[in-house]
């Protein structure tokens, strides 16, 4: 009996569980940070079953470097694969803090790759309008203790 | 009779044996432990920059539930005829304090808003994020003003506040 008590509070402790997830930016097919220098580079997911919840925060610092391109990002866990292209399922919402003004610009987060493997930002300032994805440029040219975050409630495939 | 962790219960071995209900009192303490995941709290959500009085007709509304160390929150202000914001930029009491991330700590997002200027009517969102590096206080970014949408919500933006509007949010997040 004790076993059995046990086995349903492991199951129990398994959905409460956060494991630590280190972002990262898938730049051979579009861009991100590829040196978060003296900033910090930080996430962390749980998983109910198909359900995942995710969280980053991206905090630059001396010496930070971006690559070129549209922001990619890698999920921690595969999302569900949608019918059609796939493409720009909302997972989730992200904000970018512009540290020296400050502003504060958000946006969506929607899969990019067919796979569901990974995700770009939408609703993105590109100077005219909250349309493009977030870039090296946009919505800010990104400097020292700008940040960049977001969270993801999401289908695992 | 000893408990896990959650709450689950099973006979010591020198017990006598009752199967019929030492499985009962488990059974219903796994019950007890799942209910726990699915109950809402209520929340009143508290301003400490924002709409603190809702006025006649107004209210104001939240809840909460708690999965081990994950928090998903819900709120709707409306407000009512002789409502009163105080301060400039909103700020908003979490129910449970958030995870806090290292460099500032500040600016992890939590989740979205919605704000309804209910007199044409138009719909404005953006992201909640983390103000205070203690992880107790929220502020709505992504507010637009002259067409940029980048500004803290606050008592002008994205629009001036009057009876009737709505401010609501949702949020998903790790606690402290």
């Amino acid at each position: 009996m004790q076993n059995l008590a046990d086995s349903v509070e492991t199951a129990l402790d398994t959905y409460e569980t956060f494991t630590s997830w280190t972002p990262a930016w898938d730049t051979s097919s579009g861009g991100g940070f590829t040196s978060v220098g003296a900033g910090t580079n930080e996430g962390f997911y749980m998983r109910i079953g198909k359900f995942v919840h995710a969280e980053f925060r991206v905090e630059l610092g001396a010496g930070f470097a971006t690559d070129s391109g549209t922001f990619i990002l890698t999920l921690p866990i595969a999302a569900y694969v949608w019918g059609g292209s796939t493409i720009q399922a909302t997972l989730g919402t992200w904000t970018a803090r512009n540290n020296s003004d400050p502003f504060h610009w958000a946006g969506s987060l929607g899969l990019w790759s067919a796979a569901g493997v990974s995700v770009s930002f939408g609703g993105s300032y590109d100077g005219t309008a909250s349309r493009s994805r977030i870039d090296s440029n946009d919505p800010i040219v990104w400097a020292n203790n700008d940040v960049l975050s977001g969270v993801l409630d999401y289908r695992g495939v | 009779m000893p408990t896990t962790g959650h709450g689950v219960a099973y006979p010591v071995a020198s017990a006598t044996v009752d199967p019929r209900l030492d499985f009962e009192t488990f059974a219903t303490s796994v019950e007890t432990a799942l209910d726990a995941y699915e109950t809402y709290t209520s929340w009143t959500p508290v301003f400490v920059a924002g709409p603190t009085t809702l006025g006649t007709g107004g209210v104001a509304e939240g809840f909460y539930q708690q999965l081990g160390k994950w928090v998903r929150a819900e709120f709707r202000v409306e407000l009512g005829t002789g409502f009163a914001v105080t301060g400039t930029t909103f700020d908003l009491t979490l129910p449970v304090a958030a995870y806090i991330f290292g460099g500032a700590a500040i600016w992890s997002t939590l989740g979205r808003w919605m704000a309804r200027d209910d007199s044409v009517p138009r719909h404005y969102s953006g992201s909640i994020g983390v103000s205070l590096a203690a992880g107790t206080r929220c502020s709505f970014g992504g507010a637009v003003s002259a067409n940029i949408s980048r500004q803290l919500v606050s008592n002008t933006v994205p629009f001036t506040l009057a009876a009737g509007d709505i401010f609501s949010g949702a949020l998903s997040y790790r606690a402290a």
